[in-house]
């Protein structure tokens, strides 16, 4: 990208967001002294190679805390190669040293005047240089269904460094990273890596500076040393597990609603970013070739947590009742509660919200959701009056050791299901049926929770 | 479309933590989204630092409003990174604090610069105003 690219990049997405600019993060000094080590890419970059289509199997990116052993093997063992590559052939792109340099020379380091932080370029970038360095890692251990693990820093149980980072923590791991400020067991402050406010937000051109603004800058500064700095940050391999994190929030986000999707300008979309790929060959990738990971990259992510199905309810909710609580497991409309229900059946957005539901933790598994106990046993699922939605248990490790908490909150749309409720008169439950389990006599068992609340969705 | 709600001059200050006296953003309480906007930021290029907002009322606990974190260009860097505008989007527990009414009496705004957890009571930075913005 040279500089008119650049500054077209950034007058582009000033105008695409119109009258908002002004809230966003926007450093101006273009010019400024070179700074940090020469990392422009080697070899030859004058004649790019369009990126073509990828056929490799869609394989799924997982949180690195739930690596198996042997997956953690083949992670150390790509990173292995990768560094060994530096060392025996220096000039080789694929090299772990030119890797890093890939990010440096992008944000201005060594007297580039590249920088795709603070614009609309950094989230399709990132993906991208992910993309081929996750590709030159299977390469180099012969195994294209190698991808990258992420740091999902925003779960709960995820507070500390992968493991996998950390142990050993010495040079001998070719995950460590010795200028680190964040040592093994050290928990990320409790305001750092939170995602929720970006995800509410509803439209790229605030999604994507609040994501990089907050969480993202706020883990690169909370690990500290070579992560701290643009010229040096992807010399930490977990650079490449943070930012997977942060690419899978991009999508998170995209899939959260129909309303949430990438610039749609050709400007945008036509954007180029150059990167050597697995056969050292420079090749350039268009916006709009990132845009669909799963179809494109061939990558999805995988370890989606309850955290996740919160996440997709993040608006403005205001709560119009609470239901009491008789005990954890019998819950009560009461006659006020049913007169504020009524006149809002078929007319507002509501959801039902459950205050610390208390799910089976012994394995991994997906059930329905019911307020009504002849429902449950039947299973229908959808199709009943009052299946509520579906809940997802995703345990962190294969044998139940390391369970990942309960939920502070879930909630669910009572799209078309509000009368029914407000038809209750007598006390209920909410019950839960595996997903694969067959009616009409299906196991069921009842959800214990702190409270139950009807929201009603704000009007903007 | 952001309306302007209030704009107040910093208290002037070298290093550390700095204050601002600002009224109850009280037309942005219900509103889908409320920032700060700090107004020409300055922070040095060989820093990378996390600034934390808290709101302080008159009496009572202050609360955490959200963060801006920005990397710093290399550790050899020299000179400051300016901006016009950063903002600090207020969290959904500002929110709800906020709509509470724990925010009767006007709100001091106090920004802290922190390297992870660590706070830089040496740094040498500047924020020239800080606004607050709803829509
Ligand atoms: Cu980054």
């Amino acid at each position: 990208m040279d500089r008119t690219d650049k500054e077209e990049s950034r007058r582009h997405f000033l105008k695409a967001i119109g009258a908002d600019a002004a809230a966003l993060l926007l450093p101006v000094a273009l010019v400024r002294p070179a700074f940090g080590q020469v990392c422009a890419p080697p070899g030859n970059t004058s004649n790019p190679t369009p990126w073509v289509r990828d056929c490799r199997s869609i394989q799924a990116r997982r949180p690195a805390s739930t690596l198996t052993g042997s997956e953690i093997t083949k992670l150390k063992a790509a990173y292995k190669a990768m560094r060994d590559l530096a060392t025996s052939d220096p000039a080789d792109p694929r090299g772990f040293l030119h890797q890093t340099h890939i990010h440096c020379h992008n944000c201005g380091g060594g007297g580039s005047t590249i920088q795709v932080h603070f614009g609309d370029r950094f989230l399709p970038w990132h993906r991208a240089y992910l993309y081929f360095h996750e590709k030159i890692l299977g390469t180099l251990i012969g195994d294209m269904n190698f991808r990258l693990p992420y740091w999902d820093w925003e779960n709960p149980a995820h507070r500390t460094m992968p493991s996998a980072y950390t142990s050993p923590n010495n040079s001998t791991n070719p995950l460590f990273n010795s200028p680190r400020s964040m040592g093994p067991g050290d928990t990320l402050d409790p305001t750092d890596g939170q995602p929720a406010t970006a995800l509410s937000e509803t439209n790229f051109a605030d999604f994507s500076p609040e994501l990089e603004g907050s969480p993202h800058g706020s883990i690169h500064n909370a690990v500290g040393g070579d992560m701290s700095f643009f010229d040096t940050a992807a010399k930490d391999p977990i650079f490449y597990a943070h930012h997977a994190n942060v690419d899978k929030l991009w999508s998170d986000w995209t899939k959260a609603d129909a309303s949430h999707t990438a610039p749609t300008t050709a400007a945008w979309l036509n954007q180029t970013q150059g990167f050597f790929d697995e056969n050292k060959k420079w090749r350039t990738i268009r916006n709009a070739d990132v845009v669909d990971h799963e179809a494109k990259l061939r990558y999805i992510y995988a370890g989606r947590t309850w955290e996740y199905i919160t996440w997709l309810c993040l608006r403005d909710w205001v709560l119009v009742d609470r239901l009491q609580v008789l005990d954890a497991s019998r819950i009560q409309l009461t006659q006020a509660g049913r007169q504020k229900l009524l006149p809002m059946i078929g007319k507002s957005e509501t959801r039902l919200r459950l205050i610390s539901p208390q799910l089976p933790q012994n394995r991994s598994a997906s059930y329905f959701l019911y307020y009504d106990e002849r429902d449950a046993k039947a299973n229908r699922g959808p199709e009943s009056p009052s299946y509520l939605g579906l809940v997802s248990v995703v345990l962190m490790s294969k044998d139940g050791s390391q369970k990942m908490g309960q939920p502070r909150k879930l909630d669910f749309d009572l799209k078309g299901k509000l009368k029914g409720l407000a038809d209750r008169s007598a006390e209920f439950s909410f019950f839960l049926v595996e997903k694969t389990q067959k009616g009409p006599n299906a196991a069921v068992s009842k959800l214990p929770v702190r409270g139950v609340e009807i929201l009603r969705g704000q009007e903007a | 479309m952001f309306g302007a709600v209030h704009i107040f001059a910093a208290l002037l200050l070298l290093s550390g933590e700095r204050t601002f006296q600002v009224q109850v953003p009280r037309a942005c309480e219900s509103r889908s989204s409320l920032r700060l906007l700090l107004k020409d930021l300055e922070l040095p290029r060989n820093r990378a630092v996390t600034i934390r907002a808290y709101a302080k009322p008159a009496q009572g606990d202050e609360s955490f409003i959200g963060l801006l974190a920005v990397m710093g260009d290399s550790a050899t860097a020299t000179g400051n990174r300016k901006m016009p505008e950063a903002r600090i989007t207020a969290t959904p527990a500002f929110r709800r604090w906020l709509e509470d009414g724990s925010a009767s009496a006007p709100l001091s705004i106090i920004l802290r610069p922190f390297a992870g957890k660590t706070a830089l009571k040496d740094l040498e930075w500047s924020v020239g105003a800080v606004e607050w913005v709803c829509r």
